[in-house]
């Protein structure tokens, strides 16, 4: 890897101009102290200068022969899973660190060679979720067993979505999968990051296909942690609306938070729901730009300090399998 | 049969719409979505949808060219306001350049053309630009197509978010009405806009602009007794908490020691040389110090639990809503929202085992 200081600027070239990068990682970026944009790179060189114009940097059409990319520190990933593989081998050539966007592979055995061509301080998945002040208060108060051992996670996340950006041709074209692999796999990375699981079992499922893409999931689960098994009830979707909340169920109480930021999770009595309590939760992002700012300063601070930040993408590999799990289940005849 | 075309189907209020139109007895619904991403919901509801660009005037006599009527609910909503208006100005041509010669063209506008929330009486920008569009599609129309312009308020609907919002309020006892509820709410269920469609489309109205909500209108206070008594819950009114609670920071001295408050290391600098002043300057600033954190201590607690009113505080208008049609209920009845069950259901947590 590229030798960097702890006291450098890091360069950032970004490849893929679409709506997440332009609406959430410039814009925190261009917050970000000890950062300066190299560049932003695009096969539809309008986007990236679009892109590149608004934040003051340079905008590339992506080449036909990727080596022509410019050199940088730190580069963001941000380009269809498909697509990603030729530039995970050059950067990992070029000994530049990465931030891809989740989840960072279709396939665990994609993942894991992924993961090898790095250090493990110089490859992150964006699952920004884990820095939610809640998430970070509910993986602690399961591992300190605040109220007794974690018995089921019960997840349910999404929303009538018919409201379609640019970014629809991926979906309808099932190139990128559908709502497992662009909303759902963010709740079964919080549940096994919440739990401290190290796996999954897929006990049941139930897929909704449009075609090839799949618009609705419930699944039932067994995470398996090292002090036994913990079930899961696991529903995302584009078709209705959900309760968009994770409940966590220990054996006197019930713990409730939401699949978005927020500063509380509210405890329940498990012989009388009307019995509760709020934790106020502190540390952490409360808002969805804290929580990418906090995902770009650990990773950028791992990168300086050569430690694996908790985004690190060998982390991220149980939650690729999950749902690669899930999608091998779906597929296999009933 | 009639061939009713809804430009935007892929909307909220666009999918609500054609999925009470297809009921409709002697109605074909021709849903148009820009991608099937866009249509999935339909679709899986048994709902056939034409899938194209209708800001592209070719595309748009394939769409819509062989329809009795188009209903115009698309919207761009890039966020980039100059985007959003060039792309709503070619969904408005390519509406009337694909539509037959004469059939209706139903434009679903806003009442915040009226600026309601204002008493200033300008529009915001979306008032704005429906406002515009209003009249650049009456130019385009102009001895081509009858053009019904529907001036639409908030929309309720078992689909619609402001729907699903009144319900959790009641749920949650947190309902704060402007003027104990009494104000005309200016809304309008699905199944009157649709009661309103059939009837343009019918020659039962005369083209022109109509302002669509209750007939006759609920205030607001009816809307969260009709859901609460849906629901079979108490409607328990609270009272929300002033704009003006929120006290401010007087005077340079408080600002400086509010500022103060938050910067530690400065707070220690400063500490030193306040020493060299005399004792009275010393208290004083002291017991400043106090108020300012009291103040913004018990000032975060205040925005924890503030109530904010759960509707809009709109002056009243006066509307000009479509005669003839009959009451919000009985059109609810008539025009049923069906789609399978599980997609109804708007709670699908599943408890925990």
């Amino acid at each position: 890897m590229a030798k960097v200081n702890a006291r450098d600027t890091l360069s950032i070239g970004i490849i893929g101009a679409g709506e997440i990068v332009s609406r959430v990682h410039l814009p925190v970026l261009s917050a970000c102290e000890g950062v300066r944009l190299a560049y932003v790179a695009d096969i539809n060189a309008d986007a990236a200068r679009l892109a590149a114009k608004i934040f003051n940097t340079i905008a590339i059409k992506v080449p036909s022969d990727l080596k022509q990319l410019p050199a940088c520190d730190v580069a963001l990933l941000a380009v269809p899973v498909q697509a990603r593989m030729p530039y995970y081998e050059l950067f990992a050539g070029r000994g530049t660190s990465v931030l891809a966007e989740k989840p960072l592979t279709a396939s665990f055995e994609d993942g894991k060679k992924i993961c090898s061509l790095f250090p493990e301080y110089a490859l992150a998945c964006g699952f920004q979720r884990r820095s939610y002040a809640t998430v970070r208060l509910a993986r602690r108060l399961v591992a300190a067993n605040w109220f007794g051992p974690l018995r089921a996670i019960s997840v349910a996340e999404g929303a009538l979505t018919t409201k379609t950006g640019t970014d629809a041709r991926f979906y309808d074209a099932g190139g990128s999968g559908g709502v497992l692999m662009d909303l759902g796999c963010h709740a079964l990375d919080l549940a096994l990051h919440i739990s401290g699981a190290d796996s999954t079992t897929v006990i049941d499922e139930h897929f909704i296909f449009d075609g090839d893409v799949d618009r609705e999931v419930a699944a039932h689960m067994l995470l398996h942690t090292g002090s036994g098994a913990c079930e899961m009830d696991y529903t995302v979707t584009w078709l209705r609306q959900a309760e968009n909340s994770i409940q966590l169920r220990f054996d006197h109480c019930t713990a409730s938070m939401s699949c978005r930021p927020a500063e509380h999770i509210v405890i329940r009595d498990s012989s009388d729901e009307q019995r509760s309590a709020s934790l106020l939760a502190k540390d952490g992002a409360t808002t969805v730009y804290q929580a990418f700012y906090l995902e770009w300063m650990s990773f950028l601070d791992g990168v300086r300090n050569r430690q694996a930040s908790e985004f690190n993408a060998v982390s991220a590999l149980k939650t690729v399998a999950a749902v690669e799990a899930l999608y091998q289940a779906a597929r296999q005849p009933q | 049969m009639k061939r009713i075309a809804i430009v935007g189907a892929n909307g909220q209020v666009g999918t609500e719409v054609c999925l009470r139109l297809r009921e409709v007895e002697g109605v074909e619904v021709v849903p148009i979505a820009r991608n099937p991403s866009g249509s999935a919901f339909l679709r899986l509801n048994g709902v056939d949808c034409r899938h194209g660009r209708i800001a592209d005037a070719k595309e748009a006599e394939q769409l819509i060219g062989d329809c009795d009527a188009v209903v115009n609910f698309a919207l761009s909503t890039s966020g980039v306001p100059a985007v959003d208006r060039d792309v709503n100005r070619k969904i408005l041509r390519g509406v009337v350049a694909g539509a037959k010669h004469g059939v209706p063209i139903i434009f679903a506008s806003t009442m915040m053309v009226y600026a309601p929330g204002t008493k200033l009486r300008l529009p915001d920008s979306y008032g704005m630009e429906k406002l515009i569009a209003e009249r650049t599609l009456a130019r385009l129309c102009r001895r081509a197509h009858p053009l019904f312009v529907f001036r639409l308020g908030h929309v309720l609907g078992d689909l619609q978010n402001l729907t699903r919002k009144i319900k959790n309020e009641i749920r949650e006892q947190k309902v704060a009405l402007p003027r104990e509820g009494m104000t005309a709410s200016n809304t309008v269920f699905t199944s009157t806009i649709v009661e309103a469609i059939l009837q343009a489309v019918n020659g039962a109205q005369s083209p022109g602009t109509y302002d669509l909500i209750t007939s006759p209108q609920w205030s607001w206070r009816e809307v969260y007794t009709h859901y609460a008594s849906q629901a079979g819950a108490p409607l328990v009114l609270q009272t929300a908490s002033r704009a003006s609670e929120r006290p401010h920071s007087k005077g340079l001295l408080r600002r400086s020691l509010a500022y103060l408050r938050r910067s530690q290391s400065l707070r220690e600098r400063l500490m030193f040389f306040l020493a060299y002043l005399p004792v009275e300057v010393n208290q004083r600033v002291y017991t400043r110090y106090l108020q300012t954190r009291a103040l913004s201590e018990i000032d975060a607690l205040r925005e924890s639990q503030k109530v904010e009113l759960s509707v809009p505080d709109w002056r009243e208008i006066r509307t000009h809503p479509m005669p003839g049609l009959d009451d919000a209920l009985t059109l609810e009845s008539r025009y049923p929202l069906r789609c399978p069950a599980i997609y109804a259901t708007t709670r699908i947590m599943r408890s925990v085992h």
